[in-house]
């Protein structure tokens, strides 16, 4: 917390710059020598409640850190203390009438987070610690210790600035979760290749098994590297597709029993396949993905019936009663 | 263990074929287990010449099968050999199949061996003689006296071919007596290796073991016919006159003096013919035609050989063999060598490095279980949609936990659709769930996992139920049918009559059919 830099809140360095510029001759307090006074501490606190609202509302180790020992120089007369008096009044005046301006206009933040006030710069520390894994905006405030308002405020800069990015949890969707802009969001939190915004990438996926469907039946058999090999060298889609894509399309194709895998004999068709290889081929009856022909209890209403358990030969559902058996015999 | 709408069906066809005294009796056989008459008695609180009748029904019919056992007397008392009856489930389902049976027998051999079969099916057991005396009395307006030498020649030889087809055996001994087991005697202790070593086979395995001819006059047919022989013709007369039922109750209640040879139709034989069947319908559609072409070759070459209906693998058969099978068929007759060579490698089989001893045998149990496991995924499509038709076989393929995020991913549903359709599955006992608690993220993980011996047990009960909702729906059609005809009687037939007939009809072949295919999918479950 200590090494945040040069970039301080705006209000301590507006006070201490006009301090400085008639005690110190602009050097700063960490600068200054050890004897110290408690006059220009109290001026401080004075001019706080002018410089900014904010500064009430900063949480203890925020002003402690801030609150460096002011210590000018030693005094030597009474005359000097005198002329001193007379300064520090005018320059109380000038300080007032600053603080009034720099109040109006808020510094502008540098990009790259020169211009942060402490708040956005913690948020962003928070943030950028959690490199690709991103952060649940809850996470963020128990982590910073911050209200939900300044927080608020924090993202918002720092969103403005490019500093961080919102992402969407594939898994979390309601929640939102912020990450670093020089991370990209992990497999965990996008979902993998296959989600877009969150959300699955259906028309791609059918895409792609359309595709696939098409080479398998021209290539009568193929491995999941010939299909990946057949996209490559005839270009087929706009968006690049890796080997791995390919692979999980071809599996989730063979779930569907729209294919099937089968291990190369390298007899026939498999000749130019090694044997014992993994390869898909259409199934011969044509698309199998409708179901088997042959499934007995689904041709019958009770295959399907959600009731089967309450059904009974004398009972409220009864197959003598049964509505779906009416309505499939009625012809 | 019998399911409970396999009692229930089984109960409902008894009740059918034989009323509701017999069915009583069988249900209480088949929910208690291994009964004696006085807790059969006790049990139905039925009178003791009731009990008896319907156990004899029944074992005439092949339902049940008798037994006695040696139990220790009381304090003093010598030990007691008691009679036990044990239903037989399996064999009260085949009636359900007596239409298949006939189709095939008639396919193979024609109008005249269904007649002696049907004869069988009917009566459960018969001798020669009532097969030919049953003839007699079908054919008697026909068949001249002239003719019935000629008439008994033909009718001996058909039953001839059925026994060598294996489609008939001889009886099961009537009353075998189990000797206690070697484990029963207190004083010879059984050693911990023979313990593990052994599963203790049950009371039913035994009597059934006991009561089974010897394999080598099971299907014996010589012995019989000379034994006939030398019948006088006198008690062959008495027969003719006698209506075959009665005497079917004489047999069984009177000890017979010259003892006839009874015969029955081997359901083994046709649910191994249908269990063949199966396997080639699979393999075809799966895979291509001559897959199936030399499975069946297969199948044919070695039908004398296998020993028992489930068996895992086929009788190991030389690539030379399997190929003359194959060409004999006239699907088979342009194959190449190289070819069934390339069908039997896509059939699982491993082709030998050496070419000198080249024998295939074929994994068969790995076909029944893709085929069972294709009849619960098309539910699992009809019912729950596609996406969870794509869970179900992911999580079918190996039987291990997977999470659902895994799960998610790799069939390409959104998770929350994902946890939706499983929540469903688990909740209609499809799937299996367990939690992981996961302190970092304050949530449980949740894994699932397919137990496929359990579902396919429920599916099994399901197809049970589904079986005896058609049959009941049947019966419910031609009762509301009856009272139509009943009103029509007597009266010409306009055309909406004829139409509602014809709908009756349709309803009619409809349920018939639905039940015929439900029942390939039982045996499919149950016997294959």
């Amino acid at each position: 917390m200590v090494s945040l830099g040069p970039a301080k809140p705006t209000f301590y360095c507006v006070i201490n710059k006009n301090k400085n510029a008639n005690l110190t001759h602009g050097l700063n307090p960490s600068q200054r020598g050890t004897h110290g006074r408690p006059q220009p501490l109290a001026l401080r606190h004075e001019a706080l409640p002018a410089c900014s609202g904010e500064s009430r509302e900063s949480p203890p180790h925020r002003s402690l850190l801030h609150l460096q020992p002011f210590r000018p120089p030693p005094l030597q007369s009474t005359c000097s203390k005198f002329i001193i008096v007379q300064v520090l009044c005018l320059s109380s005046c000038k300080f007032i009438r600053m603080s009034i301006l720099n109040k109006r206009k808020k510094p502008e933040p540098k990009p790259g987070g020169g211009g942060l006030v402490e708040s956005d710069r913690v948020v962003l520390n928070v943030i950028k610690s959690k490199k690709e894994m991103a952060i649940w905006t809850r996470d963020l405030k128990k982590e910073t210790n911050l209200p939900d308002p300044i927080i608020n405020k924090c993202l918002k800069n720092l969103q403005a600035l490019g500093l961080i990015k919102e992402v969407a949890h594939v898994q979390m969707k309601g929640r939102k979760h912020y990450i670093a802009a020089e991370f990209e969001p992990s497999k965990e939190i996008t979902g993998g290749s296959w989600y877009v915004d969150g959300n699955l990438d259906t028309a791609f996926i059918d895409q792609l098994k359309d595709l696939c469907l098409k080479i398998i039946r021209k290539l009568k058999v193929a491995t999941a590297d010939g299909v990946y090999d057949f996209f490559k060298t005839n270009r087929l889609t706009n968006t690049d597709c890796t080997s791995q894509q390919i692979s999980e399309i071809l599996r989730s194709m063979v779930l569907d029993n729209m294919i099937i895998d089968v291990t190369s004999t390298g007899l026939g068709e498999y000749h130019s396949i090694p044997i014992g290889k993994l390869c898909y081929r259409c199934p011969p009856a044509g698309d199998l993905s409708q179901g088997p022909i042959t499934g007995a209890m689904v041709s019958i209403p009770c295959g399907v019936c959600p009731r089967i358990r309450q059904c009974t030969p004398d009972g409220l559902i009864s197959p003598s009663t049964c509505v779906y058996y009416t309505k499939w015999l009625d012809f | 263990m019998v399911s409970p709408h396999g009692i229930k069906l089984a109960v409902h066809l008894i009740s059918t074929y034989f009323g509701d005294l017999v069915s009583k009796v069988c249900e209480c056989l088949l929910r208690k287990g291994t009964l004696s008459l006085a807790q059969v008695i006790r049990y139905t609180e039925l009178g003791k010449q009731k009990v008896s009748d319907a156990l004899l029904v029944l074992i005439q019919h092949n339902c049940a099968q008798s037994f006695t056992i040696q139990q220790p007397g009381g304090f003093g008392e010598a030990p007691k050999i008691v009679t036990q009856y044990m239903a037989l489930h399996d064999n009260i389902i085949h009636h359900m199949r007596f239409p298949k049976f006939l189709a095939i027998v008639s396919d193979e051999f024609g109008q005249e061996c269904m007649e002696i079969f049907e004869g069988l099916l009917q009566h459960g057991r018969l001798s020669l003689n009532q097969i030919l005396d049953r003839h007699k009395d079908k054919h008697r307006a026909i068949v001249t006296s002239g003719e019935n030498s000629t008439a008994a020649n033909v009718v001996h030889e058909n039953f001839n071919k059925l026994a060598q087809a294996r489609y008939i055996e001889r009886c099961h001994a009537h009353e075998p007596f189990l000797a206690p087991e070697e484990g029963d005697t207190p004083a010879k202790k059984r050693t911990a290796r023979s313990k593990m070593g052994d599963v203790p086979q049950t009371l039913e395995a035994r009597a059934l073991a006991a009561a089974a001819p010897m394999e080598s006059i099971r299907f014996l047919v010589e012995a019989d016919t000379w034994s006939n022989a030398t019948l006088d013709d006198d008690s062959k007369k008495n027969h003719t006159t006698e209506i075959v039922g009665e005497k079917r109750k004489q047999d069984c209640l009177e000890p017979i003096p010259n003892k006839e040879i009874l015969w029955r139709v081997n359901f083994e034989e046709f649910v191994r013919l249908l269990r063949h069947k199966c396997c080639v319908s699979h393999v075809t559609t799966r895979m291509d035609n001559v897959v199936g072409i030399v499975l069946s070759a297969i199948f044919d070459a070695s039908r004398r050989e296998e020993t028992k209906v489930k068996m895992e693998n086929t009788v190991p058969l030389p690539m030379n063999t399997i190929f003359e099978e194959a060409m004999k068929s006239e699907e088979g007759r342009s194959l190449t060598l190289e070819r069934v060579r390339a069908s039997l490698v896509q059939l699982g089989c491993e082709l030998p490095t050496l070419g000198i001893d080249e024998t295939y045998s074929v994994d068969l149990k790995k076909i029944i279980d893709q085929a069972q496991a294709q009849e619960v995924e098309s539910i699992v499509l009809k019912k729950y949609g596609r996406e969870a038709y794509r869970i179900f076989r992911l999580l079918s393929e190996s039987e291990r936990l997977y999470e659902t995020d895994k799960i998610s991913s790799t069939t390409f549903v959104e998770k929350k659709d994902a946890l939706k359709i499983l929540f469903q599955l688990w909740k209609d006992d499809f799937l299996h769930m367990e939690r992981l608690g996961n302190e970092a993220q304050k949530s449980d993980i949740l894994l699932w996992k397919l137990n496929k011996r359990s579902l396919w047990e429920q599916i099994l009960d399901d197809m049970y139920h589904a079986a005896l909702n058609l049959k009941l729906r049947l019966v419910h059609e031609l009762e509301q049918a009856k009272v139509i005809l009943r009103v029509l009687k007597g009266k010409t037939l306009g055309d909406e009559v004829l139409q509602k007939r014809k709908r009756v009809g349709d309803k009619w072949k409809v349920l018939e059919s639905s039940l015929m295919i439900l029942d390939d999918a039982i045996m499919l479950f149950h016997d294959f």
